[in-house]
């Protein structure tokens, strides 16, 4: 009798939880991320400890920041005068940020203008490169703010320079030559990075973004945005073993781009906003370079783009 | 004419067998021909005198009266005669009795009466030469297959067409019982002909027919009427007995699954044939029909491949329910019920050959909660049915369906890390949804883990401890969530309370499952703490490093709480000489060490990064007092030495280091504490000199 009432206790108990399941609407990915997430977590822990030993000095993070940033730089094709001013424009608001960041570093941010790219990555040494995918998305200079303030972060907190360190290290690389360097595709950055390290660059940036008198307001317009994205681009397989495949292939594909979901990041965006009792109520500044990005020559942005999309959520 | 062959034959028949001995030498053969030419006179006389429809049957009466000469006289000419005559009965009664032109529907046509009456002659030529042996049984044969053929080729061209097969039936019911009753082998031939043009006819006219009832009810009867005679439609002595009755069932079930093929919309196929095979199953159980069950299996492999191909990618709703689920459910029930009581061979039965059916039913189970369900409740769900088969499987003592229990209760465990623990709480949602779906599945591994625990049996599989793994399942669950749900920096805290947990339950219950897990936590605490909160911080936290110090300090005051219940597991340890492998190898008999040096261990370290180079000694020495006084409190040797080897770190690091290079604060900060805690150490062994001779 006491075992039936145990048992009829979880049946209700699993019958709750299944109730509550069912109601939401959720839009849940079946993937490997948590997985994924937990491995990059432990391999970014392991690894701190000989990173910090092992740590390359500023000088040197410097030089091989700018010679990487030169090999992909040269790959850009000549570009208009428009979009000299869209860069400049965002130097202008990176400059704004970096002032904020612990490390002193000659920071500085570049304009990729191909539309398809709705992504931003940072180089060891202060090089951030943004896509004009991504300027496009955006409709406030405060979610600009946000956005290069998270991948300083990434800079500022070792986490580009680990990454560097650890690609030495896997591919046996001389950092001190050139040829080594050219053998580092642009891919290692867009990648992103450990959720753990993507949430602390969101976090920081947030702050940083604040110290610079920007809203963040800004960064979780952003973010929202991008849930909802997120949420449209869940796609669900139709039968179990589709899922299956699904889920191998992007297990495979995804071990180096194990971020965060957006809500997750959402949430922890409000979270920093209470904890540190930021102004939300303070006015989004409009992006000034809204006519020149969208304007009919530069190519049309590919909103739907999912891998894009992917790559920086 | 008539009247000279009836000459003929007085001539031929009386008069020769009168007067035997006038008929020798050239007169008997002249004789016999006088007989064919009686005969060949009737003939043309009979076709002289009766026209068109009425020839055949004058001409199948002159066989009968050749019949009975036969039968009377015993002569193989007047034989040779009756055959002629029914040759040209037969071709006369198709080619002009028949009036093939003549189809349904019409008016009544004379071959109403004409074929029924011949068939009635050539049944009564049958008749009056039963029993007669050699020759005329060819005569007797044909006589009947001829009659049947009238009589059939009537029912072809004057019944409806969706009831030609129906009356046929009846027909061939009819020769079966007749054949029975009179042990005619001819008869029951012919019924088997039938039963095939039955068939044919049902698969080619019925089954294409435009009214519904001429579809079903044709069908059903037929069907109907063919597994009724299949046992009875032979002789009962006939060498082929089996085979033929096995053929009328098989045929009787191919067209009832085809008529449902043809008639069912897709979606409703599979439960049809499913329950279509049940009924076979029961129909087995009730009258033990050997081929049933074959049938029955074949019927269900095809309703799988059916729910498999079409019933699990179906979108339709029925009365705004899915009818995926409606219609796999009815599927997976019968699979369940025909695992239950369908019949198998005797070589089998013993084995769990059965429960094929039982994995079917559980995998489609498995597969409509994955679709009905939402992604993140598909493990909750799936463990729930688990729960289920393992309850069954439980109270009718069927191992299967245990086994098909934990095999859903690990997919449910390995799905929680695709979904369930990535699963993001969505605005207005007050409970985590990682919470709600992955707990109750840890309190389902622990419920089944308890049920297995009252039983002490044999394992259920080779080499596998299954209680065992339910039950590292849910501490895994727990864990898992806990690493999920917890902010990245207090999982260490949550893992160190769990572990607490697990320890105190181990010794509750006395169970090593749960020293284990506790070892393990206790073991993963300390992993995580030592890279992740003490090497794996932000370099640039905010709030300096007092709250990582507090956060690690809290796991570890949680591992040390652990130690009293350590010492009460130890008395209990040594007492116990059986210990498992993996217990051993995680050295659960002294878990007091783990949680001895996993939290000294943590704390060294974290003094040793997060201290300034001033205070570490001091903290190092605290530490080391610590140590030692616990060591002599609980008696244990190593904590002692532990505390020991610390202070005497600390005192070769003032020598080395701290004499030299500290600032003078600092320098008498350090000197003043060290001192006082190696002359307190000093002074508890001088006081505790016995107790410390005997440990050593």
């Amino acid at each position: 009798m006491k075992r039936l009432l145990v048992l009829l206790a979880i049946l209700a108990v699993s019958a709750g939880a299944l109730y509550l399941a069912q109601r939401s609407r959720r839009h849940d990915a079946v993937s490997t991320d948590a997985v994924l997430n937990a491995a990059a977590e432990m391999e970014r822990d392991l690894s701190r400890a000989p990173m910090h030993l092992t740590r390359l000095s500023d000088e040197s993070e410097i030089r091989i920041g700018n010679e990487l940033a030169v090999g992909y730089l040269s790959a850009e094709p000549p570009r208009s005068a428009e979009m000299e001013s869209v860069e400049k424009y965002v130097s202008k608001v990176g400059d704004h940020l970096a002032v904020h960041a612990h490390r002193r570093l000659p920071y500085r941010f570049h304009l990729i203008t191909d539309p398809n790219l709705i992504n931003a990555f940072a180089l060891p040494g202060g090089h951030v490169f943004i896509g004009l995918g991504l300027l496009q998305q955006m409709t406030s200079e405060d979610e600009l703010a946000c956005v290069l303030g998270h991948e300083i972060e990434h800079i500022d907190h070792y986490h580009a320079v680990e990454r560097i360190q650890i690609e030495a290290q896997l591919k046996r690389l001389d950092l001190d030559a050139i040829a080594a360097l050219a053998q580092i595709p642009i891919g290692l950055w867009q990648a992103g990075y450990s959720k753990e390290q993507e949430l602390e660059a969101d976090r920081e940036g947030i702050r940083l973004a604040a110290a610079a008198g920007y809203s963040p307001q800004g960064a979780v317009n952003l973010m929202n945005r991008w849930a909802e994205l997120h949420r449209e681009y869940v796609i669900h397989a139709s039968t179990p073993v589709d899922e299956l495949s699904q889920v191998t292939i992007e297990g495979l594909q995804g071990y180096f781009r194990s971020h965060p979901l957006p809500e997750e990041r959402l949430e922890q965006a409000r979270k920093v906003i209470v904890e540190d009792g930021l102004d939300v109520t303070k006015p989004l500044t409009p992006l000034a370079i809204t006519p020149l990005i969208h304007q009919k020559n530069a190519p049309a942005g590919a909103a739907n783009d999912g891998e894009s999309i992917q790559h920086e959520q | 004419m008539l009247t000279c062959a009836a000459l003929f034959y007085f001539n031929a028949q009386f008069l020769r067998r009168k007067w035997k001995e006038l008929f020798t030498g050239f007169d008997e053969p002249a004789a016999i021909v006088q007989g064919y030419l009686g005969c060949l006179t009737a003939f043309l006389g009979v076709w002289a005198i009766f026209t068109s429809d009425w020839t055949a049957i004058a001409w199948a009466v002159l066989m009968l009266g050749a019949a009975c000469g036969v039968r009377w006289l015993n002569d193989r000419h007047i034989l040779v005669q009756s055959c002629a005559l029914a040759v040209a009965a037969t071709v006369q009664g198709l080619v002009v009795d028949g009036h093939f032109s003549i189809q349904y529907p019409h008016h009544i046509a004379v071959r109403y009466t004409a074929l029924p009456v011949l068939a009635a002659i050539f049944y009564a030529v049958a008749w009056v030469l039963s029993g007669v042996q050699d020759l005329r049984i060819y005569l007797r044969t044909i006589a009947l297959w001829v009659g049947s053929l009238f009589l059939a080729l009537l029912v072809w061209f004057d019944v409806a067409p969706a009831w030609v097969a129906p009356v046929w039936m009846a027909f061939a019911i009819a020769l079966s019982l007749v054949a029975r009753r009179l042990r005619i082998n001819t008869l029951a031939y012919q019924q088997h002909v039938l039963a095939v043009a039955v068939a044919l006819q049902l698969f080619y006219v019925n089954l294409f027919a435009s009214a519904t009832r001429d579809r079903y009810l044709p069908i059903l009867l037929c069907a109907g009427a063919s597994y009724a005679i299949s046992r009875f439609c032979t002789l009962k002595e006939a060498a082929y007995r089996r085979e033929i009755a096995w053929a009328h069932t098989w045929a009787a079930t191919a067209l009832l699954t085809t008529l449902a093929w043809h008639e069912s919309p897709q979606p409703w196929l599979a439960p049809i044939w499913a329950i279509f095979a049940l009924t076979l199953v029961l129909t087995d159980r009730i009258f033990t029909v050997e081929e049933l069950p074959w049938q029955a299996h074949l019927l269900a492999l095809i309703a799988v491949f059916q729910t498999v191909a079409c019933n699990l990618f179906t979108d339709e709703k029925w009365r705004a329910i899915d009818l995926r689920l409606i219609t796999v459910s009815i599927v997976v029930a019968v699979l369940y019920a025909m695992a239950r009581w369908v019949r198998l061979p005797e070589s089998v039965r013993e084995s769990e050959l059965r429960h094929i059916y039982t994995w079917v039913a559980s995998s489609l189970a498995a597969w409509v909660l994955w679709s009905e369900l939402q992604p993140v409740g598909v493990a909750l769900g799936i463990a729930v049915f688990g729960l289920l088969l393992f309850e069954c499987g439980e109270w009718k003592q069927i191992r299967q369906l245990r086994l098909q229990g934990y095999a859903a209760m690990a997919a449910a465990f390995g799905r929680i890390f695709f979904v369930n623990l990535t699963a993001a709480t969505l605005p207005g949602e007050w409970l985590s949804p990682r919470i709600y779906t992955v707990a109750p599945l840890a309190l389902i591994y622990f419920y089944v883990w308890s049920r297995l625990q009252s039983k002490q049996s044999k394992p259920e599989i080779r080499g596998w401890q299954v209680r065992d793994l339910i039950a590292y399942f849910g501490s895994a669950s727990l864990a898992a969530l806990l690493y999920y749900e917890t902010a990245t920096e207090w999982i260490v805290v949550a893992w160190a309370a769990m572990a607490l947990l697990l320890f105190t339950t181990a010794w509750l219950l006395d169970k090593d499952i749960f020293l284990e897990q506790a070892v393990l936590l206790t073991a993963g605490t300390f992993g995580r703490g030592l890279a992740h909160n003490i090497f794996g911080s932000s370099y640039f936290v905010s709030g300096g490093w007092c709250g990582r110090l507090l956060v690690v300090m809290i796991a570890c005051a949680l591992l040390l709480a652990a130690l009293p219940i350590a010492f009460q597991l130890r008395k209990r340890y040594a007492e116990r000489s059986e210990i498992s492998r993996i217990g051993r190898l995680l050295a659960i008999h002294r878990s007091e060490q783990w949680l001895f040096f996993a939290p000294m261990l943590l704390i060294a370290v974290l003094l040793a990064v997060k201290m300034r180079p001033g205070m570490l000694t001091l903290s190092w020495g605290i530490e080391g007092l610590i140590a030692i006084m616990l060591g002599l409190v609980a008696s244990q040797r190593s904590y002692r030495l532990t505390g020991m080897s610390l202070l005497l770190l600390c005192v070769a690091k003032i020598i080395v280091f701290d004499a030299w290079q500290l600032g003078q604060r600092d320098r008498y900060i350090t000197f003043i504490a060290l001192g006082a805690a190696l002359t307190l150490v000093s002074t508890l062994y001088g006081k505790y000199r016995e107790t410390i001779r005997r440990l050593l």
